[in-house]
């Protein structure tokens, strides 16, 4: 591969970044749906707020239904596996057709997720074949831009949900420094001064994690 | 051969796990549709094939020098071998390219010759495709998945491997460019051969771009890097229409192409695959004129068929066509796709009336072919084996030397009887197999 343009590079960290954001929330939703089987009603409502999506749904019932498969939901499961195809389509001559395969296999278990009653088993292989994708990237893809590109957008995402559901500071940090590595790798333009203050403030005691995410979202203003 | 049939539904599942789909447009929404694939192949004799690569050779030959000598001499034109009317009036030429040489004086790199086999046992040439010609990737990528599911298929039967076309279309690239990388211009996402676009750059070796990928600097063009570096580009398999490739030459709102680069082929910096203003030897009603052409041109007889064609343009031909309407297919030579194809049997009296007086008041638009009464080539329907019209494209690359691809995409109709066998329209496509003894 050579130069890579600018519009590719973008659209190798969104790739990145959907593909993560699919395989967390699917996790997220099932350790929700284990509170709801236990009697919380009102799950949905705590997981919106965490992962900072609007709360536009009448029940449980409703989310359980709407959240994994609602295509015009902007902010469900599959509108993000769809945006991960829609960055990895174009990307067919970087990432390989190998590659390629495993997000369009997650989009067909999504498919056949979303028309069936119990749909478990199919959102368990969208989680398969995203973790397939990765390996196929750290297998296939040699050129290490693209790599980087792909990974810094995984680690930018999972920065973001570590945030939102606050996670250990430890491991939050641990994850700041793999995305800083990455996005200077490909030269990713941040704000350093944003990301310092992170960084110090996640190392002292009584992290405020709202201050957290907004330092987050100045990061690539 | 048989095997293979077995795992039509394993062939299609990997087709579709890799993504092999074209797009289509209904109601102004794009969808992506997988290309449905039948296992039965349509088999080309080496003989037959050994035919067919002369015939094509020959015919691309004389095309590639219609080309240079219409945007050149003009000596057809003035020889009386062709009337001036289906030349610079037809919608293909481009006066813009008027005396503009191409690399190595190549204009059709890329070809894709329809031809249907009559039940005379002759092939027909329906078609020369000598613009953005699609359809090479699908056979390509469908044997590689037939070979690994049915290997004893392909170890009893001897045939000439397909996998090739990205090493002779990277030959070809390479052939004409003029430093640089090589790099295939897409329109986008969501144009109806994406998948081809990407998989071909992919397998070549080509960057994969779009318009605004590129720019002209002092008449060179150049891929931008996201990092301000710049890559000198050498030849471009456009995969967009002449029309949209340079806003400040052709149409200009066009949103997709490269301002200049134009400007930058004409200077002989760029290599464009295939020439722009191509559309003029592809035009419905240049193709009665081919055999003529390879006469005047190469001194020999044509050693493909044309179906038998008649022009209204001709007072004779006219009077033909209206005598024997409903025998005759009558084509549109601005439509392309399978659409602007009627067959004069299967139109309404009120129909008929209103297409006779279109024929009459705008005569060079249309073209009246007998209609070929096609082989049928099987196809499983719901697990049982029925005839269905099926063409094939073949494709020729013009480099070096001019090469017929020892493959091609047959396409097939779903609907019994009839003859529209394009994807656009429901069809779905063949393994080609051609056999080395």
């Amino acid at each position: 591969m050579g130069i890579i343009t600018l519009e590719n590079l973008d659209r190798l960290v969104w790739l990145g970044r959907y593909t993560e954001r699919v395989n967390s929330t699917i996790h997220i939703f099932f350790e929700g749906l284990d509170t709801y089987i236990d009697g919380n009603d009102t799950f949905y409502k705590d997981l919106c707020k965490r992962i900072d999506i609007p709360e536009v749904y009448n029940d449980a019932k409703h989310f359980i239904e709407d959240f994994p498969y609602n295509e015009n939901n902007y902010n469900s499961i599959i509108s993000n596996l769809n945006r991960a195809y829609d960055n990895a389509v174009v990307m067919r001559d970087y990432i390989d057709t190998e590659t390629m395969a495993y997000i369009q296999l997650a989009i067909y278990d999504m498919q056949r997720a979303k028309s069936k009653d119990s749909s478990v088993w199919d959102l368990y292989s969208v989680v398969d074949h995203i973790m397939g994708f990765w390996g196929c990237v750290d297998d296939r893809v040699d050129d290490q831009i693209i790599k980087a590109a792909l990974r810094a957008g995984k680690r930018i995402e999972r920065v973001y949900l570590y945030l939102s559901i606050d996670k250990p500071t430890d491991v939050i940090y641990r994850e700041i420094t793999k995305m800083e590595n990455r996005i200077n790798e490909i030269g990713m333009k941040h704000n350093a001064i944003a990301l310092d203050t992170l960084k110090t403030m996640l190392q002292e005691p009584n992290f405020d994690y709202s201050i957290g995410k907004l330092l987050f979202y100045k990061l690539f203003e | 051969m048989e095997a293979l049939y077995s795992y039509a539904d394993t062939v299609n599942e990997l087709l579709a796990r890799y993504g092999v789909k074209f797009g289509i447009y209904k109601n102004g929404i794009f969808n992506e549709q997988l290309f449905p694939f039948d296992p039965v192949p349509r088999v080309i004799t080496k003989s037959d094939f050994d035919m067919l690569e002369k015939g094509l050779q020959q015919r691309v030959t004389a095309l590639n020098l219609f080309l240079k000598d219409i945007y050149g001499a003009k000596s057809i034109v003035r020889d009386g071998i062709i009337p001036e009317e289906f030349v610079y009036s037809a919608k293909g030429f481009l006066k813009q390219c008027d005396g503009i040489c191409p690399p190595k004086d190549i204009f059709s790199h890329i070809s894709g010759i329809d031809l249907v086999e009559g039940k005379d046992g002759k092939w027909y040439i329906l078609e020369d495709n000598l613009r953005v010609p699609s359809g090479a990737s699908y056979p390509m990528i469908a044997r590689k998945f037939c070979r690994r599911s049915s290997p004893e298929t392909f170890i009893r039967n001897s045939i000439e491997d397909n996998r090739d076309y990205a090493d002779l279309l990277r030959e070809t690239m390479n052939y004409v460019n003029k430093g640089g990388i090589n790099v295939i211009l897409t329109p986008g996402r969501y144009n109806a051969a994406f998948f081809e676009h990407s998989y071909l750059a992919e397998q070549t070796g080509a960057v994969l771009c779009t318009g605004s990928d590129l720019v002209v600097e002092n008449d060179n063009l150049y891929h931008l890097g996201y990092n301000g570096k710049k890559q000198r580009v050498g030849a471009v398999y456009r995969r967009i229409s002449d029309e949209y490739l340079d806003p400040m030459t052709f149409q200009e709102d066009s949103l997709i192409g490269i301002p200049h680069i134009f400007t930058a082929y004409k200077k002989g910096n760029v290599a464009l695959l295939n020439a722009p203003g191509n559309g003029i030897a592809d035009d419905k009603g240049i193709y009665y004129f081919v055999p003529k052409m390879i006469k005047y041109y190469l001194g020999e007889d044509c050693l493909t068929n044309n179906a038998p064609t008649y022009l209204p343009f001709f007072e004779d031909d006219r009077k033909y066509v209206l005598d024997n309407f409903d025998n005759l297919v009558i084509k549109d030579v601005a439509e392309a796709g399978g659409y602007g194809v009627v067959f004069g049997s299967k139109l309404t009296k009120e129909e008929k009336e209103t297409f006779i007086a279109m024929i009459k008041s705008e005569p060079r638009r249309f073209i009246a072919q007998e209609v070929i009464d096609f082989k049928d080539i099987d196809i499983f329907e719901n697990g049982e084996r029925v005839p269905r019209k099926a063409d094939l494209r073949a494709f020729v690359l013009y480099g070096k030397d001019v090469k017929v691809w020892k493959s091609g995409l047959t396409r097939f109709s779903r609907i019994p009887d009839s003859f529209i066998v394009n994807s656009s329209q429901g069809g779905g496509f063949k393994d080609t197999w051609v056999l080395s003894h």
